[in-house]
């Protein structure tokens, strides 16, 4: 209680004494918070480091795929481009096929069947049951009667039908032991009594039997009937005779020549329908007359309202896989029962990747020879299932079918003539970034051309001009070889060769030493191509999915040359705000010491550019350019030694404010060789750098 | 004689000569001292409010020191003056924020001469060794000389707040009066840094290469402002004893303690040297490729920094110490003393003159030696009894004499005793 009392005093204390003292207190915080940093302790330092080093051969320069050594260890330089001046595209394109089909069944069937069924005596005279066994004389009587008996077809014949066409065929047998004056029959539908057969028969003796038949033509049959026997008019018996009462008239019946509008019955297998046919497809020009497919789909797309099963059955019988005859197109689709007032739907989509078709039609072997067309097999049918189903003739199907999104693998045939003629420009990367002179002692330029198409081209080269976009001349390729017309022969298959042309222009027959002494960044050529000049060889051409016509330029250069004044630039991004803390180097000194294996003499700067390209500042002044000396050599212009040069590089305060802003950097080297001499490159020769740097520093604290 | 020693005894003179010769009755107006056993206890409330920030320095003056408080450019002549010296380059940078609250009026215990006190802070203590070397590395950068020789740097860093409570015993009925204190606190450790050298830590420069050489380990802690980590217990223990008429002895410690760190301690060692001749470029595509650049300067630390984070670390703090003798002379009071703040410097040995230049107003002078020479001052003002301000200035040789000393500091005390 005294610790709580104490507690509460303290805080009654310090409450008082906070309301009483906060100025004081906020006095002391304003003090130490004003105190607080917006500002630093600054100084400044200096450090000198080791920046990078770097050993460069001709390779890490250029790229060593660009390189070949030579046995003497000289160098070559290869520079191979390649431009496809033709592909399938232009030749095959395979337009999507679908038929439309809808049918209703043409004929529905059922077989011809029998039944047999018997009217008792029992049945006509109940009091013979009294007498059955007995040899008695028999009375003649005459019984008529509208009471009938039922005969159940369901089973043999079906549950209802209505006929288009039928006959019931009725054969009426004396079963008694007396002869029938006269015995009259009715055959009626159990549930409406429309009458099926009405007939009179006279005269009949025992065990004799009489025919009727009558015609089904629009009548409705049920599976129920009634038999009635209307009158049996019997005369005396000669003597006695037996009496069996479960003798009587008996009565066979059968139903022929059927042809239904509906019934509800077990149906037999049966054709509804068959449609064999050719399609012939639109290649434009291009006359084919086999595929390989690469990739593609038959489609079937089934709506039925037809109460039974169906099968469909889609074939392309000039067709194989892997070579394999037997394993033609071919697809089976089961459709099922539509249920009573709707309609079964399947649809289904088989690939087709890696079959061969004949577009040559039906009979590809026999004449007239067709092109562009398939022959196709399609048919529906019912099975025999054994289950009763409601069919008629209204019930319809809708086929849609064929082959879509195909791709070909190859295609022969004949492609048709074209024409083409190409304006083109390439760019020559590898000169883009360079400009000023040079002297070559050789180069070599092939053209060549690769055909894996089977089609035949013939190619005139009109010109090629180099265009140099840094100084605005062109210089045109000049040999006997330019203008010139050349076939380009078709490739061969199976097995499968392209074919190449070559055309070489070197410094004895042209004057590509001067067409690259221009340093061209730009090739501008132009050519014709005919192709299939002279006829497909009686359709035999081919394309595959990856034929290319490719004309490929291989320059081949040994890295033997003089300049006066070469200049290779190279533009890069650039920030020196990825470096932490860079806004406090205050001024520079770099210092790059070069030991140059080259016999080249380099000056080497760098342009510090902001983001439109615009100069800010230069790492060395034009009055004040930094080289790097050549290699030391032998009266053969071949390096003894390597020199060593130290190139400065001062960024005082303001320079180093204009290098901050900069975001990219043109590096640029401008080469001279002695008296611009040609010198021979050699795979040994290296040049290392090693870059240094003292900064002035400032810290912070 | 040097200018210091002069001036030592040009500040101690005049103070005797004013100090009063009656003081034992002014002693009545500081209720606030109450562990002085000159006095008697007064039975009052004292809350107090309390500040000290101290930089001492050995190697440094405040020519140097003086721009890192008020944020100003390094002057080169400054810098060089100070790198002339090649001892080790010591820094003692201290701070604590208190307030605490006595209650001598009342007990809570059956012993009525217990009472009872709590105290709420906040202290930061570092102490920073650098070699000459290093200081010149950091001050002028590597152009100097050929090898840095960077032994003996260390660093020492705790920060925590803390609360806690404590009893006060005071017997006075007896011919030697003494009285104790005794507090247990919670602390927090906010911030802990411990970065030690060992040998064959230097660096060899020049523009084609640097070979270096780190021998070190360094740990390194934090907590959260919420969260348990960092936490621990420390204890404070005072006792003051009259050993005769004119004599006290007192010992105090403080901060004696520990906190506990889980999961959240770095440490980072390594014991390795290494030649650097620049980045190496293989190819020419290298130079427009930051990231290279960015993993050869990863892989060039990594040499010195083998990394194990996510330690458990217990702490343990070492306290502040304190051991003096304080006797009353015909004129104002004189006090010996040996004091250690619980960092990696050496014990601060000093010695101080107080007196009552007024009733209401004690001033002190003293000197010692803590990384270097220094003088401080105090006064010590009374109003009413009631309201006491106690202001001190450390260093006053090093704010006289900047270019020679090093070092600056203050503390004071907001006490009211109702």
């Amino acid at each position: 209680m005294l610790f709580m009392a104490n507690y509460i005093n303290f805080t009654k204390i310090l409450r008082m004494s906070l309301c009483q003292k906060n100025i004081v207190f906020f006095l002391i915080l304003f003090f130490l918070i004003s105190c607080k940093k917006d500002r630093e302790t600054i100084w400044d330092t200096e450090y000198t480091l080791p920046i990078a080093q770097t050993q460069l051969d001709l390779g890490d320069i250029i790229g060593d795929s660009l390189l070949i050594k030579n046995s003497d260890n000289s160098l070559n330089l290869i520079y191979d481009y390649s431009l496809a001046v033709d592909s399938i595209n232009t030749y095959l394109e395979v337009p999507d096929t679908l038929q439309n089909k809808s049918v209703t069944l043409a004929s529905l069937m059922l077989e011809n069947r029998t039944m047999s069924d018997t009217i008792t005596l029992g049945e006509i005279y109940p009091l013979s049951k009294l007498l059955d066994g007995q040899n008695m004389p028999l009375e003649p009587f005459d019984v008529k009667s509208n009471d009938g008996q039922d005969i159940d077809i369901t089973k043999e014949f079906f549950k209802q039908a209505k006929f288009k066409e039928g006959y019931i065929d009725m054969v009426l047998n004396n079963d008694l032991p007396v002869e029938a004056e006269k015995i009259v029959f009715v055959l009626v539908n159990k549930s409406d009594k429309q009458i099926i057969v009405y007939d009179s028969f006279m005269n009949l003796p025992p065990g004799g039997s009489a025919k009727t038949t009558k015609s089904l033509a629009g009548k409705k049959v049920d599976g129920i009937l009634t038999g009635i026997v209307k009158q049996v008019k019997t005369k005396e018996s000669d003597g006695p005779v037996l009496i069996n009462s479960k003798k009587g008239i008996r009565i066979d019946l059968s139903i022929r020549d059927i042809q239904l509008e509906y019934a509800t019955a077990i149906f037999p297998s049966q054709n509804l329908l068959t449609e064999n046919q050719e399609v012939q497809y639109n290649f434009g020009n291009s006359q084919v007359t086999y595929m390989e497919i690469k990739s593609g789909f038959v489609v079937m797309e089934v709506f039925s309202n037809v109460q039974e099963a169906i099968i469909l059955d889609y074939s392309i019988p000039n067709s194989s896989k892997n070579l394999d005859p037997n394993d033609k197109v071919r697809q089976i689709v089961k459709v099922p029962p539509a249920t009573k007032g709707s309609y079964s739907k399947v649809v289904k989509k088989f690939p087709l990747d890696g079959y061969a078709v004949s577009y040559k039609g039906k009979t590809p072997d026999l004449p007239p020879f067709k092109y562009n067309t398939v022959y196709s097999e399609f048919s529906a049918k019912i099975e025999y299932t054994g289950i009763e189903r409601t069919i008629s003739l209204s019930d319809s199907v809708f086929v849609r079918f064929g082959l879509v999104d195909i791709k070909p693998k190859l295609a022969i045939g004949d492609f048709g003539k074209r024409e083409f003629n190409y304006e083109h420009k390439e760019k020559i990367k590898a000169f883009e970034n360079i400009k000023g002179d040079i002297s070559l002692e050789d180069i070599k330029l092939s053209l060549w051309f690769k055909n894996t198409f089977g089609i035949e081209a013939d190619m005139t080269l009109d010109n090629f001009t180099g265009y140099n976009s840094r100084s605005g001349k062109s210089v045109s390729l000049i040999s006997p070889q330019l203008p010139g017309t050349f076939t380009i022969a078709r490739a061969k298959n199976n097995p499968f060769v392209p074919f190449y042309h070559i055309i070489i222009f070197d410094k004895s027959t042209s004057n590509v030493k001067q067409f690259f002494e221009n340093l061209p960044d730009e090739l501008n050529s132009k050519f014709k191509m005919t192709v299939r000049p002279r006829g497909s060889y009686d359709y035999t051409d081919f394309v595959f999915d990856t034929s290319k016509l490719t004309a490929n330029i291989r320059l081949e250069m040994p890295v033997h040359f003089g300049t006066s004044g070469l200049e290779l630039s190279k533009l890069t991004s650039f920030s020196l705000n990825n470096i932490k803390n860079i806004d406090r180097v205050k001024n520079a000194i770099l210092k790059l010491e070069v030991s140059n294996g080259f016999p080249i003499e380099a000056n080497i700067n760098i342009d510090f550019l902001d983001k439109k390209d615009a100069l800010l500042t230069s790492l060395s002044e034009s009055t004040n350019m930094q080289t790097a000396l050549p290699a030391n050599t032998d009266v053969n212009g071949v390096v003894i030694n390597s020199t060593i040069s130290n190139l400065i590089y001062e960024i005082p305060y303001n320079k180093m404010q204009l290098i901050k802003q900069a975001v990219k950097i043109r590096i640029k080297s401008v080469m001279k060789t002695t008296g611009a001499f040609r010198y021979k490159i050699y795979d040994s020769y290296k040049i290392k750098a090693k870059l240094k740097g003292n900064f002035l520093y400032e810290q912070s604290f | 004689m040097s200018r210091v020693f002069k001036f030592i005894i040009f500040l101690f003179f005049p103070l005797q000569i004013f100090s009063q010769t009656a003081f034992d009755e002014n002693w009545k107006n500081y209720s606030n001292l109450y562990e002085n056993l000159f006095t008697t206890v007064k039975k009052k409330e004292i809350l107090s409010f309390n500040t000290y920030q101290n930089i001492s320095s050995s190697g440094l003056n405040n020519k140097l020191i003086y721009p890192f408080i008020i944020k100003q450019k390094l002057n080169k002549n400054d810098i060089d003056k100070n790198l002339e010296k090649r001892g080790l380059k010591k820094i003692n940078l201290d701070r604590e924020l208190s307030i605490s609250y006595i209650n001598l009026k009342k007990s809570s215990f059956k012993n009525k001469s217990v009472k009872w006190m709590i105290n709420i802070g906040n202290e930061s203590r570092n102490a920073i060794k650098l070699s000459n070397d290093a200081a010149k590395l950091i001050f002028r950068g590597n152009t100097d000389t050929t090898k840095y020789n960077l032994d003996g740097s260390n660093y020492f860093n705790l920060d925590f707040s803390k609360i806690g409570v404590g009893v006060f015993y005071s017997n006075q009925n007896t011919q030697k009066p003494y009285n104790l204190s005794f507090a247990l606190n919670v602390i927090k450790v906010n911030n802990y840094s411990n970065i030690v050298s060992y040998s064959n830590n230097f660096l060899k420069s020049n523009e084609d290469s640097f070979d270096i050489g780190l021998n070190y380990d360094a740990t390194f802690a934090s907590s959260s402002f919420a969260g348990f980590d960092g936490m621990g217990i420390s204890t404070d223990f005072s006792v003051n004893y009259k050993y005769n008429k004119n004599s006290i002895f007192s010992f105090k410690i403080k901060d004696l303690g520990f906190a506990d760190f889980n999961n959240t301690v770095s440490f980072y060692t390594s014991n390795n040297t290494y030649k650097f001749n620049g980045i190496i470029l293989p190819d020419i595509k290298r130079l427009n490729d930051d990231s290279y650049f960015k993993n050869q300067a990863d892989s060039t630390l990594n040499n010195f920094t083998k990394k194990q984070e996510n330690l458990d670390k217990t702490i343990f703090i070492a306290p502040q110490t304190e051991i003096f003798i304080t006797s009353k002379l015909k004129k104002g009071y004189y006090s010996v003393s040996i004091k250690h703040n619980g960092t990696k410097s050496q014990p601060d040995f000093g010695i101080s003159y107080f007196g009552f230049l007024k009733p209401y107003m004690i001033g002190s002078i003293s000197a010692g030696h803590l990384n270097n020479f220094y003088i401080n001052t105090d006064a010590i003002f009374s109003f009413n009894n009631k309201l006491f301000l106690h202001l001190g200035i450390k260093h006053i040789d090093a704010i006289i004499f900047p270019s020679n000393f090093g070092g600056i500091g203050f503390n004071s005390s907001l006490q009211i005793a109702f």
